[in-house]
């Protein structure tokens, strides 16, 4: 449970990104399954860091892509967020994964009425 | 960007969240690298053994090895290594689940690393075995170590640590006849989520292994 800090460490990727604190309506992040992140936890903490830190209450929109595989016996290529499944096509669990790290801070959206 | 109808503006950023960290871990490799060390970075749960596994390492490596200890409190484990046998810097997180980069970067400045014998610095995270497995700690080699009271299905239960991972360590092999863990079962889900990993079985309490670990990490240092 880490989400805490990492809610403060995204604060300081949008001040450098914005040159300033200022009122925030959404921000949209990417969390891959594979990145370590709760999305749910993050959710938790982020709004009362956001005021917190002079960012208003912004929405949290988190686009969650599914990791992508590739089979090592049909060498199908395929997506999933659940690893206890095998490959979709011949349901062997060899497997290579291909992504499903990510973590990014894609983009924020300010009301105009705020600047 | 100003969308017209809802009166909102919209900036890109694209950027990844562990970018600052990532940039001490760059760092880390950089000099760790300058300096000719092989540097491994061990996560666990806590209780799989990683304190009693590298007590062992430092039976046998000595003062070719330094350690920097990660935990929340106390300087038990660095002074454990230090009794058997290596340097060892203690961390001490102050609630943190996990170890950066940045403390990284700042404990390697506590090491000799110009001593002549050295040849290995280990970091042995806090024990955890999710929020560690985001942070890169500029480390040439990740290690986890699963032991056998833990059961066999874990590594399927924490996709995000054992697919990262260049070395499986399963430890606590003397307790196999009084438990029922499945070897196989446990080795081949790793490998089927991690197709390039590499497993040792060991007993860090018995030195079961040990060896054969300890002379496979003697492959990778730099003559």
């Amino acid at each position: 449970m880490h989400e805490l800090s990492i809610a403060y460490d995204i604060m300081r990727i949008l001040e450098n990104a914005l040159g300033e604190k200022k009122p925030i309506s959404t921000v949209n992040l990417t969390i891959g399954p594979l990145s370590g992140i709760s999305p749910d936890a993050l959710r938790f903490c982020f709004t009362e860091v956001a005021l917190a830190e002079g960012f208003g209450k912004p929405e949290l929109a988190i686009k969650e892509p599914p990791a992508k595989l590739v089979c090592l016996e049909c060498e199908k290529e395929y997506e999933t967020d659940d690893f206890y499944k095998g490959c979709p096509y011949c349901m062997s669990l060899n497997r290579r994964i291909l992504t499903g790290r990510e973590f990014t801070v894609d983009s924020v959206e300010i009301d105009e009425g705020d600047d | 960007m100003c969308d017209e109808d809802t009166g909102k503006r919209k900036i890109d950023i694209e950027t990844p969240v562990m970018s600052k960290n990532d940039r001490f871990a760059m760092k880390n490799r950089e000099l760790l690298k300058e300096r000719g060390l092989l540097t491994l970075n061990f996560i666990s749960s806590p209780g799989a053994g990683k304190t009693t596994v590298l007590e062992a390492l430092a039976k046998y490596f000595g003062s070719g090895m330094a350690v920097i200890e990660g935990d929340i409190q106390t300087r038990r484990d660095a002074e454990r290594i230090e009794a058997a046998g290596s340097p060892a810097y203690q961390i001490e997180t102050g609630g943190s689940c996990h170890l950066d980069a940045e403390s990284v970067n700042h404990a390697l400045g506590h090491l000799d690393l110009q001593s002549e014998e050295l040849r290995l610095v280990v970091i042995e995270n806090v024990g955890n075995l999710i929020c560690p497995s985001g942070y890169d700690l500029g480390e040439d080699i990740t290690i986890s170590i699963l032991s056998v009271p833990e059961g066999d299905d874990k590594v399927l239960k924490y996709p995000s640590i054992f697919s990262r991972i260049d070395i499986l360590l399963i430890n606590k092999t003397d307790l196999l006849p009084y438990l029922d863990f499945d070897m196989n079962r446990a080795i081949d889900e790793c490998k089927g989520l991690n197709p390039d990993v590499v497993v040792f079985t060991v007993s860090a309490k018995t030195g079961e292994g040990i060896s054969e670990f300890c002379s496979y990490l003697e492959t990778g240092f730099v003559s």
